[in-house]
């Protein structure tokens, strides 16, 4: 049994160390060093993501370029017209459908820590004890400087 | 004994994963998981690649360096192609803008445009700025007693902010741009538009490059970035204009005044917990 307890103990020291070394490489760049460019960075582009070139606008959610990237949700690294669709209208936090017993059927719409390029129409900018926030109807952001551009966290109502 | 045995094939599985991981020369994630897109990675370099090193090419690179590091203030203005993956996979290009002020060794002001999001980003040697204009937001991150190298580490780590520039600012680009150097090739003269440029290639284990500087001042003017090692291997490309070296910069344009019209935000990377701080 000692024997057992020493193997797993060295080999629980190599895992930890092995998957440390799965963490994410440096950043690389045209030339190398820390905190250098490397493609794809940017999420974050142009005043108003949904609009890139003015071109995608008319074609509907259906292969929208810029969606994929300035438009989804950063958390959780989803892209696509579907969260598009989620940042321009805000399904309800969490909405329950009763149907006749014993049916109940749950919808979830997107989580609190939810990260977006960009706010959904019609927000209110909100001060909370010195806090600045943005109420989109029911919903509230908290506004964060990063990746070259600003971001919003939905978040519960501030109490 | 029967745990053991199972430990060992699990390790073994572990060990040849991150091995396999760690040894991709084209998984270009940073610590904020901002670069996600960039994650698909399995272009690997065909291995036919000649090691040639030509004296003038690295002459010329070394010229380029040389003429950024001697200058104690730099000006330029940085155009770029900048590739994005679209939700197809396909990566497309969007144009940035960027004008750059630096003083040497730890002042820098940035003010971004084009399809770039529109900000001002300053570097007094204290704190690391970033205002959006637009939506009249700000952050102050301190970063007191770092240089620009330590600024754009720690940016970058703390923030997911990079320039795709940012190699021109480093106080060493010479030892960046070579310490891993496979190659250098000097292509020859290039006539752009009546300017005369020396045009080289180089190239690292996940990375082509080329630039074209100009004869007279060996400052780049066009540089263009194949990142071989990223599937569908994007390309970056700038272009330099506007050199200004050497000329006086006032200290006002390197530090930031909060306007009063705009609010005070954190400052994270996308894709991690906001920290809440304001």
């Amino acid at each position: 049994m000692k024997n057992n307890r020493l193997i797993l103990l060295v080999l629980s020291f190599f895992a930890v160390f092995t998957l440390s070394l799965m963490a994410p490489l440096q950043a690389r760049a045209w030339g190398r060093f820390e905190g250098g460019y490397h493609p794809g960075f940017d999420h974050h582009f142009h005043q108003d993501p949904v609009i890139v070139h003015n071109v995608y606008v008319n074609r509907g959610h259906g292969g929208c370029v810029g969606c994929g990237v300035g438009f989804a949700a950063v958390a959780g690294f989803v892209a696509g017209a579907v969260i598009a669709n989620e940042v321009a209208h805000p399904e309800p936090q969490t909405v329950i459908v009763e149907n006749p017993p014993p049916q109940t059927v749950i919808v979830q719409g997107p989580a609190y820590g939810t990260q977006y390029a960009m706010l959904p129409g019609g927000c209110v900018n909100m001060n909370v004890n010195g806090a600045t926030y943005y109420r989109c109807n029911q919903f509230w952001y908290q506004p964060f400087m990063g990746g070259n551009g600003v971001y919003y966290t939905l978040i519960p109502a501030p109490m | 004994m029967k745990l053991g045995k199972i430990y060992i094939s699990s390790l073994g599985a572990l060990v040849t994963i991150a091995f396999g991981c760690a040894s991709t020369p084209t998984a270009v994630t940073n610590s904020t998981g901002a670069a996600s897109a960039a994650s698909n990675t399995t272009n690997q370099r065909h291995p036919d690649i000649k090691p040639i090193k030509d004296s003038h090419a690295l002459a010329e690179l070394k010229a380029m360096s040389d003429a950024l590091t001697a200058a104690s203030t730099l000006r330029f203005t940085a155009m770029a192609l900048k590739p994005l993956r679209g939700p197809n996979d396909q990566w497309v290009h969007i144009m940035t803008s960027a004008n750059v002020e630096m003083q040497r060794p730890n002042q820098l002001f940035i003010s971004t445009g084009g399809d770039a999001f529109p900000q001002r980003i300053y570097f007094d040697g204290k704190n690391f700025s970033v205002h959006a204009t637009e939506t009249k937001l700000y952050s102050i991150q301190p970063m007191q007693g770092k240089d620009i190298d330590g600024m754009l580490a720690q940016a970058s780590k703390d923030g997911g902010v990079t320039f795709s520039f940012a190699d021109l600012l480093l106080k060493d680009p010479w030892a960046s741009w070579t310490h891993d150097l496979e190659g250098a090739l000097f292509i020859g003269e290039s006539n752009r538009n009546g300017e005369k440029l020396n045009h080289i290639a180089l190239t690292a284990s996940d990375v082509d490059w080329e630039i074209w500087t100009d004869q007279k001042t060996h400052l780049p003017r066009v540089v263009y970035v194949k990142y071989v090692g990223v599937h569908r291997t994007p390309a970056l490309m700038i272009e330099f204009s506007n050199w200004k070296l050497g000329t006086k910069i006032p200290a006002s344009d390197f530090s930031f005044k909060a306007p009063a019209d705009s609010k005070r935000v954190s400052f994270a990377a996308p894709g991690e917990k906001n920290n809440e701080k304001q």
